[in-house]
């Protein structure tokens, strides 16, 4: 049993939003579409929702083809990035309001809302309207409307977004349990990589209207495909350097040299750009094979435990992430660390050639 | 350029304010710093941008009054005061070139071409749009477009305050990125005072020499991000600064060490000899624990594990209360029999929900 949208496009005014889109989503299973903004991740979920028309291609929901059925028609709940509810409606009334239009009797309308509303802790705000509620406790009724309704398909685009980060930690922890083994299909929206992580179950990553890849989001993290995808998994900014490999090592921009890793050494001459993650720069030596680099400090920012340093290093902006709590002024020449054995390699085209194993594991 | 002072400044939204709860600001002395970039975070509803609209001049205090270098503006309106704004959403022309949004508010007081083309150039040199000032508006990122609004108030000569309401809300993760950057080094290369409202706990670490945490119209703490992790005042900054916030246990206290659930945590500081003896709590960050390997350590249930690309975070029961420990995402989670072991110099002691001050 599944959702399956094959070969899928949609443009208006001549600007491509989808652009043949594949994808198989499972009963049963928790979806995220990561993506930056404008990737396409609204225009999918508006497309299985309904509201959209497809300019080609179709999907099936369990074999049967649904690509021109109507919204009203197709049985699908979403639940949007601003908390849309009923404001002249209570709380109650708007978890019952898609039972009602069931017309469902009154005790099973009121025993499902009480159920609902228990699930997602509001039982108590049920007889207040949702313009005196918190961001959290509306958005909470905006999901139990979805729940109520019990569609086989749930949409929901960037449904924390809009929340304060404490009750945003609170409700990303919940929300994969109020649908886990209900035999839906959950298909969440996140611009978010950790998101990713957190909610856990299967990921794709959208650009350009495009699926980048698809699978778990650690597997996803460990071997992106290509340097978009790394840069939409990566927490901090992906750091990027000019590569060229020659005689069985890779120097950059005249500043580093080292032999070439392992993992890189079926690449062939020529040039390549080098990537790695934030966290991958050290202040030590933390292997035999590490290369120093000499950078100038151009703004630190500290969170509390740990320090964020962009530098400018080989003519490039790039960015460390360190524990701890360091102090550095703009214009500061500092010596990081890279261990050779923890970059990746992309080839002109942006595929990936190179990722380090250690990260595989 | 100026110093921002408030006296005993309140504010309600009620027209006839009685109780403390009517306040949305409660009796509130400020006095912030000339060229220092400040951050007001808190949940929503905590007052923060009652105080930022007070400050900029766009709510009337309902009681105290507001000073730059020292001259009340109480009654002083926003563009009397010369503060610049950012709000969550760009405030641009959509159909106008950068030059022109940048250029609009010299036109409107009279500058020359000369003047305006010269101005233009240097505020744009400062946010890194000198590029983009031929584009349309409407063609630009969100980033971008909300430097456009930043610069639309920059171009200004005599601001004394740039003042940013949650300016990053709309803007992509990736893109959040270099604005933010941006917004840091335009505070050193201006030197301006900055005050930066947000309920984001890594914008406004990131962003401020200072961070004034508040909550329900008071500022709990005020301090460097290092000290409000390390050493939050109130129990509500420590969980609400650190993601996953700081653990709370009830304990007792012997003067020396914190007993958690028979366990003995040697605290050993220059506490004073008078503490209240009630409602004691043993504070310590998730990042400041961890599981122990020899059987010593408070034990507890094990109910869930998050893992994000570089930590794992354990969520357990122990001694009545939920705790998380964190730790780096290649570490293995001991099978059965957890028990955590709390970092005592990094432990802190509170008592009804207060820091227990250790004598100097």
């Amino acid at each position: 049993m599944s959702l399956r949208i094959e070969n899928l496009c949609s443009a208006d005014d001549g600007v491509t939003h989808l652009q043949d889109i594949s994808l198989q989503f499972d009963t049963n299973s928790f979806n995220i579409l990561l993506g930056p903004a404008r990737s396409g991740k609204t225009s999918l979920l508006r497309q299985i929702a309904g509201l959209d028309q497809a300019g080609s291609g179709r999907m099936l929901l369990h074999g049967e083809d649904i690509t021109r059925r109507d919204v009203r028609k197709r049985d699908v709940a979403f639940v949007y990035q601003e908390f849309v509810n009923y404001p002249t409606l209570t709380v109650f009334e708007n978890i019952a309001s898609p039972l009602r239009v069931r017309a469902q009797d009154k005790q099973t309308v009121a025993r499902k809302v009480h159920e609902v509303a228990e699930l997602l802790g509001i039982s108590d705000v049920l007889d207040r309207h949702p313009p005196s509620l918190s961001g959290g406790q509306q958005q909470r009724v905006a999901i139990g409307r979805a729940l109520a309704k019990d569609a086989e398909v749930i949409l929901l685009d960037e449904p924390l977004a809009n929340l304060d980060y404490k009750l945003r930690e609170d409700l990303r922890r919940e929300l994969p349990r109020l649908f886990a083994d209900k035999g839906k299909i959950v298909i969440y929206a996140a611009s978010d990589p950790n998101e990713a992580f957190l909610l856990g179950g299967n990921t794709v990553v959208l650009d350009k209207g495009t699926v980048r890849q698809t699978g778990p989001a650690a597997t996803i993290f460990a071997t992106p495909a290509s340097l978009s995808v790394a840069r939409i998994m990566s927490e901090f900014p992906f750091n990027l350097l000019d590569a060229n490999v020659e005689n069985a090592s890779c120097t950059v921009a005249d500043t580093i040299s080292f032999p070439l890793p392992a993992h890189m050494d079926s690449l062939s001459a020529g040039h390549y750009t080098l990537g790695f993650r934030a966290e991958q720069f050290s202040f030590a030596a933390l292997t035999p094979a590490a290369v120093a680099c000499d950078a100038t400090v151009a703004v630190t920012e500290i969170t509390g435990n740990e320090t964020i340093v962009h530098i400018e290093f080989a003519g490039q902006s790039c960015v460390a992430v360190v524990a701890g709590t360091m102090t550095f002024r703009a214009g500061d020449t500092i010596t990081m660390y890279l261990d050779p054995d923890s970059l990746f390699m992309f080839d002109s085209s942006g595929q990936t050639v190179a990722s380090p194993t250690s990260s595989q594991s | 350029m100026a110093q921002i002072e408030t006296r005993a400044l309140s504010h309600s939204y009620l027209p006839d304010p009685d109780y403390p709860a009517d306040f949305a600001l409660k009796e509130l002395d400020l006095n912030l710093l000339d060229g220092h970039a400040y951050a007001l975070l808190g949940p929503s509803g905590c007052g923060k941008s009652t105080l930022l609209g007070i400050i900029s001049g766009l709510l009337r205090p309902t009681q105290g009054e507001i000073l730059f270098d020292g001259q009340d503006v109480t009654h002083l309106n926003a563009r009397q005061r010369h503060v610049a704004e950012v709000f969550q959403f760009p405030v641009v022309y959509e159909t106008m070139s950068v030059f022109d949004n940048l250029a609009f508010p010299l036109k409107n007081r009279g500058f020359g071409r000369e003047a305006i083309a010269k101005r233009v150039a240097e505020v744009a040199e400062l946010l890194d749009l000198s590029e983009q000032l031929p584009r349309k508006s409407a063609t630009l990122s969100a980033g971008a477009r909300q430097l456009v609004s930043l610069g639309r108030g920059l171009v200004r000569t005599d601001v004394n305050a740039i003042l940013f309401d949650e300016p990053l809300t709309v803007i992509d993760p990736q893109e959040k990125w270099r604005l933010r950057t941006r917004l840091k080094q335009l505070h050193r290369q201006s030197g301006l005072t900055m005050i930066y409202v947000t309920h984001d706990q890594t914008e406004a670490l990131t962003f401020a020499d200072t961070v004034m945490v508040m909550h329900e119209g008071r500022i709990l703490q005020s301090g460097s991000p290092s000290e409000l992790f390390e050493r939050p005042k109130h129990k509500f900054v420590g969980k609400f600064i650190g993601s996953p916030g700081m653990n709370f246990l009830h304990c007792q206290f012997d003067g020396n060490a914190a007993i958690v659930d028979g366990q003995s945590i040697p605290l050993q500081r220059p506490y004073g000899t008078d503490i209240d003896g009630s409602s004691f709590e043993l504070g310590f960050r998730p990042e400041y624990c961890e599981f122990s390997r020899d059987g010593s350590g408070i034990a507890a249930q094990l109910i869930d594990v998050d893992c994000t690309s570089r930590r794992k975070i354990a969520y357990l029961n122990a001694a009545g209360a939920k705790v998380c420990v964190s730790l780096p995402a290649d570490q293995e989670i001991p099978a059965d029999n957890h028990r955590i072991r709390i970092d005592p110099q990094r432990a802190l002691l509170y008592a009804a929900e207060i820091l227990v001050a250790e004598r100097p």
